[in-house]
């Protein structure tokens, strides 16, 4: 594995999305304003310009919520590989702590 | 919308490709705008970008091979679905509820969830805690290296038919709806394929998937959203359908299977649910290491057994996208737009629109430029994850359990990682090749019905001994799997035997009539019957040499079978996070969904 940090999925989704939201939100509203000889079915509803907001929206959501730290991705207390949340700050319940003497898996089993 | 700009642009895409023009161009069925194309090639940017960019995550046989074992379970479980999801899915699953109505629901419903549910609950733990690379894997460690080869071997085979389709079928799909050459779209989208996974092996595939998940979603969704409502509302929409075919019923899931006759596929309601809710949905959601390989490869077993939960739910909410614009097309193109979808032999004779066309018509009529551009990309989004969920799994098995047990053993770990990266490359040229085999079948649906009837029902069967029976024996493994992959295949030759010989497209129906109990059963509805036979003929020869057999000692079973697993506690979980909790609520709205469509 490489020693840097990997920037999570959901950054790259964010990104795409956030383009393809403002590409077809100002097609959308071109579209509205000069409004085509052959419209489509339902074309009064401007499904692109809302659905091109939609897709912005969820794009710039993703994009700045993951938006990559360059921080190491080794450390377990530091934001984890794949868009997954830091952990830091939140106390596990039980069990979960380093170095507990409760967290025990290889003994600790079941049986199916 | 216009059509000179894509032209121009389309010129120089076919000068690229060095092998057409676009004067060669056949007719199309939707012309794009420059901001269409502008979505297209973003999405191919990115998904290029992306297997780049993860390249130097990848060093290690386990991150090319298992994406490092470190998926969320929310990673695992968009992967695992949008594996699944491609167009093939989406455009013929339209197509079925075009023709059959509710019927093809069920392959979202009885057909998945039931399976995918008990592969979280059941099945999962074995897979995860003996830390196998894949399903052939655990087949030597229960069975050994007769069985694994013959898993190995039969699974690449399939995999590489079933990745040969898919590309044609993108081909078709794009030659029909846009007019590219047929080609070019092969070999432009199987490269990218074979680039990205290449380089990032499963990381990429996943990640891919995940992008690609988003994008299906989010380019269809718009057309059933704008459909109910110009239908006026779900109710209208059924009433038109049901006004429109007098005295047929195209909107109950179960109401129209009491007999054969009642249902246009000739199906009775022990096919739809031994068939295809036990054999074929079981074998293709528990061992088909396509799918199993995404959730295999989440970080811990918790997280791979609530990514399977997640997979089901989504799996649950594609009949959104896939069965309501068929459904549409049914109240919407004939009695609005006065066109009638036919079958595709009788489309080309006339030149009228197929079945297959009802999911692209319904985006003609609903979505303008950069809608439309979304549109299109989804569907080559679809063929792409399927695509690269069928390479990536070949390397895995290719290079694990054929390469390394038969060809070279003990060879350092950056040879194998080598090994996957070329056949991932290999395998998609390989596949173009067995692309031609699809068109001996009248419907691609039932060529990949076909397939997995072949090689992943009697999977199905021998590893859920496997798992539930310490008295399984190695031999017993082997032979019973063998004799179910012989018992599908001469089932399928039986059927299409005819007096003057073997015709590969036609069926027998006194022939069906044997394995289906009726002369009216379509090649999908035979071949729900024919699985189930298979899977029990393979289970029963199982038990039978097993009785003959000596079986393995219990301490070479441990973590293999059921009562000598012992599952790592994996610290304290509160009861919404829990597998179980979350598989019983999708099984309750499982039944609710069919109490209410009836």
């Amino acid at each position: 594995m490489s020693g840097s940090a990997q920037i999570p999925i959901w950054f790259f989704i964010g990104i795409l999305l956030a383009a393809y939201g403002v590409l077809i939100f100002i097609s959308g509203v071109f579209r509205w304003i000069n409004p085509p000889a052959v419209p489509t079915v339902m074309e009064y509803l401007h499904p692109a310009v809302w659905w091109g907001l939609l897709l912005s929206v969820i794009g710039g959501f993703y994009t700045v919520r993951y938006w990559p730290t360059g921080k190491k991705s080794g450390n377990r207390k530091a934001r984890p590989k794949h868009g997954k949340r830091p952990a830091t700050g939140k106390t596990p319940r039980s069990g979960s702590a380093a170095g507990s003497s409760r967290r025990a898996p290889k003994r600790s089993v079941r049986k199916r | 919308m216009k059509i000179i700009p894509f032209r121009t642009a389309a010129l120089i895409f076919f000068a690229f490709a060095g092998s057409a023009s676009a004067a060669d161009a056949p007719s199309r069925l939707l012309t794009l705008d420059p901001v269409d194309l502008a979505v297209i090639i973003l999405y191919f940017a990115a998904v290029l970008g992306i297997g780049f960019y993860l390249k130097k995550f990848t060093r290690t046989g386990e991150d090319f091979f298992m994406a490092g074992r470190k998926m969320t379970a929310w990673i695992a479980g968009l992967s695992f679905i949008s594996a699944n999801l491609s167009s093939l899915e989406t455009m013929g699953w339209s197509a079925m509820a075009y023709q059959y109505g509710m019927l093809g629901a069920h392959a979202y419903l009885i057909g998945a969830i039931p399976a995918i549910l008990f592969l979280a609950v059941f099945m999962m733990p074995f897979y995860y805690i003996c830390k196998t690379h894949s399903v052939p894997g655990y087949l030597k460690l229960r069975f050994g290296e007769a069985s694994r080869s013959l898993a190995g071997i039969s699974f690449t085979v399939m995999t590489v038919l079933v990745c040969g389709v898919n590309m044609f079928a993108m081909a078709k799909v794009m030659q029909l709806i846009l007019g590219w050459n047929i080609h070019f779209s092969i070999w432009v989208s199987s490269i990218t394929v074979a680039v990205y996974v290449s380089l990032g092996g499963l990381l990429s595939a996943v990640f891919n998937e995940v992008l690609q998940f988003f994008l299906i979603w989010l380019g269809i969704l718009l057309i059933p959203v704008l459909g109910i409502i110009e239908a006026g509302g779900w109710n209208n929409m059924i009433a038109a359908i049901n006004a429109a075919n007098p005295g047929q019923n195209f909107t109950s899931l179960w109401a129209n299977l009491g007999s054969p006759a009642d249902n246009p596929i000739g199906l009775h309601w022990t096919g739809m649910v031994f068939g295809l809710g036990l054999a074929i949905s079981f074998g293709y959601w528990c061992t088909d290491f396509l799918q199993v390989q995404r959730v295999m490869a989440a970080k811990n077993l918790r997280a791979a057994q609530n990514g399977t939960v997640i997979g089901a739910v989504l799996k649950m909410a594609v009949p959104l996208i896939v069965t309501i614009p068929g459904l549409l097309g049914l109240a919407i193109l004939t009695q609005k737009a006065g066109i009638t979808l036919v079958p595709e032999s009788v489309a080309q004779a006339t030149g009228g629109h197929s079945y297959n066309e009802v999911l692209p018509l319904m985006m003609s009529r609903y979505l303008g430029p950069g809608l439309l551009g979304l549109g299109i990309t989804a569907m080559i989004a679809g063929f792409m994850s399927g695509m690269a969920g069928n390479v990536s799994a070949f390397a895995t098995v290719w290079t694990y359990d054929v390469y390394r047990p038969l060809i070279r053993k003990n060879a350092p770990d950056a040879h194998y990682v080598r090994m996957g990266r070329w056949c991932s490359v290999i395998g998609v040229f390989i596949a173009i090749g067995t692309a031609y085999v699809a068109m001996w079948f009248s419907n691609i649906l039932v060529y990949l019905q076909v397939l997995v009837g072949f090689f992943i029902v009697p999977l199905f069967g021998v590893v859920l001994l496997g798992m539930t029976w310490k008295r399984a024996t190695p031999a017993a493994g082997f032979w019973g799997f063998l004799a179910g992959i012989l018992a599908a295949i001469g089932q399928w030759i039986f059927i299409h035997l005819h007096p003057g010989g073997f015709d590969p497209v036609r069926l027998n129906p006194e022939h069906v009539e044997k394995i289906a109990f009726t002369p009216l059963a379509m090649d999908f509805a035979v071949n729900l019957y024919s699985a189930l036979w298979s899977l029990l003929f393979c289970v029963a020869v199982t038990v039978a040499v097993s009785a003959f057999t000596r079986p393995k000692p219990e301490s070479e079973l441990k973590n293999l079978v059921m009562g000598l697993t012992r599952l790592p506690k994996e610290g304290p979980c509160p009861w919404y996070r829990k597998p179980g909790v979350w598989a019983a609520v999708v099984l309750a709205v499982l039944i609710g969904v069919n109490i209410l469509f009836w």
